[in-house]
């Protein structure tokens, strides 16, 4: 049988990824300019600043592609912990409304979107939503070897399991 | 908003595709010499592709058993020591959450109800939002691995297919 998603159970999952994403910005919000600039060998987006802009970035360019718009927002716009924090609001915001008023039907089928570069591609929805989602914990967990190298390493940061979100 | 509910087609097909991701992140890691492959490197909490792999692994079957209410997996990393071994492995622990997912219907799924965590400890839990966690558990030791992997000389190329799958 076809998974049909729906949107109760996606803007759950939006809720408590967000809700480790906001909980990793706080503990970076304990290091210098100079440390969340600082190049890390190993990674290709080699600065905690930029791997966390990368991982709201991406979210906001995927669900633009939803709702057919191509964003690409420069990472020097957001210099701090309070801006990507800011940032990740906006973006979690914007999330959360497509998911609200989206359909199961819009969700769930399949239809032709734009992409990086006019590309055309056929995707469904609920999909490229959880792209963002697996995405967000990739990230999560380079972003925290990189709190580790610069010594104040994180836990709890994990999907929450509680069962009524704070 | 209403109540989230959770089917097993809905879970069953992210655990196809999050398993198509793990399939691929352990090919690309038959790149990596055997000694490569068990090379600590500083400032991974995990610190060896090896120790990342089996741990993702072994953490879906932990959390599976405590779903089940069945006993905790083994430590069995020394004899899982190479990508194919691990290949085995993950093959093994998807089947048993597939096994889980297929017979829990959506208010198995969605219902939240005392789990035994640890000898003796107890959570108030529901069985999808546990599955969730293996879930995004597993990306976040992928991102760990790939950097791991850069640092060994081996990057993902952009064509890898470690993104959760769109198709």
């Amino acid at each position: 049988m076809r998974a049909m998603y729906n949107s109760a159970a996606l803007l759950d999952m939006h809720a408590r990824g967000h809700d480790s994403l906001e909980r990793a910005l706080t503990h970076c919000a304990q290091f210098s300019a100079a440390e969340l600039n600082r190049e890390i060998p190993g990674f290709d987006e080699g600065t905690l600043r930029r791997r966390l802009h990368h991982t709201i970035g991406a979210e906001q360019y995927w669900i633009g592609v939803l709702r057919g718009v191509v964003h690409d927002e420069p990472g020097d716009a957001y210099p701090d912990i309070a801006a990507l924090q800011a940032y990740r609001q906006r973006i979690s915001a914007a999330t959360e409304d497509y998911l609200r008023g989206a359909s199961e039907a819009e969700l769930n089928t399949p239809r032709t979107l734009t992409v990086w570069g006019g590309a055309q591609r056929e995707l469904v929805p609920a999909h490229v939503f959880l792209r963002t989602l697996t995405h967000i914990y990739h990230h999560l967990g380079q972003a925290l070897v990189m709190c580790r190298v610069l010594g104040r390493p994180a836990e709890g940061l994990d999907f929450p399991l509680r069962v009524t979100l704070e | 908003m209403s109540q989230p509910v959770y089917t097993t087609e809905v879970l069953l097909d992210m655990h196809t595709r999050m398993h198509r991701n793990m399939r691929v992140l352990l090919r690309h890691c038959e790149l990596l010499s055997p000694a490569q492959f068990a090379q600590p490197c500083d400032g991974f909490g995990i610190p060896t592709v090896h120790a990342q792999l089996f741990h993702t692994l072994a953490t879906e079957w932990f959390w599976m058993s405590v779903v089940r209410g069945a006993p905790p997996p083994v430590d069995e990393r020394v004899k899982y020591n190479t990508p194919q071994l691990l290949e085995q492995y993950r093959q093994h622990v998807a089947v048993l959450t597939a096994d889980y997912l297929r017979h829990a219907g959506p208010e198995e799924l969605s219902s939240v109800r005392r789990m035994e965590v640890d000898p003796g400890e107890f959570e108030d839990l529901k069985p999808a939002d546990v599955f969730m966690r293996c879930l995004t558990h597993q990306y976040h030791h992928q991102g760990q691995v790939l950097a791991l992997c850069r640092l060994l000389g081996h990057p993902r190329e952009d064509s890898l297919g470690v993104d959760y799958p769109l198709h």
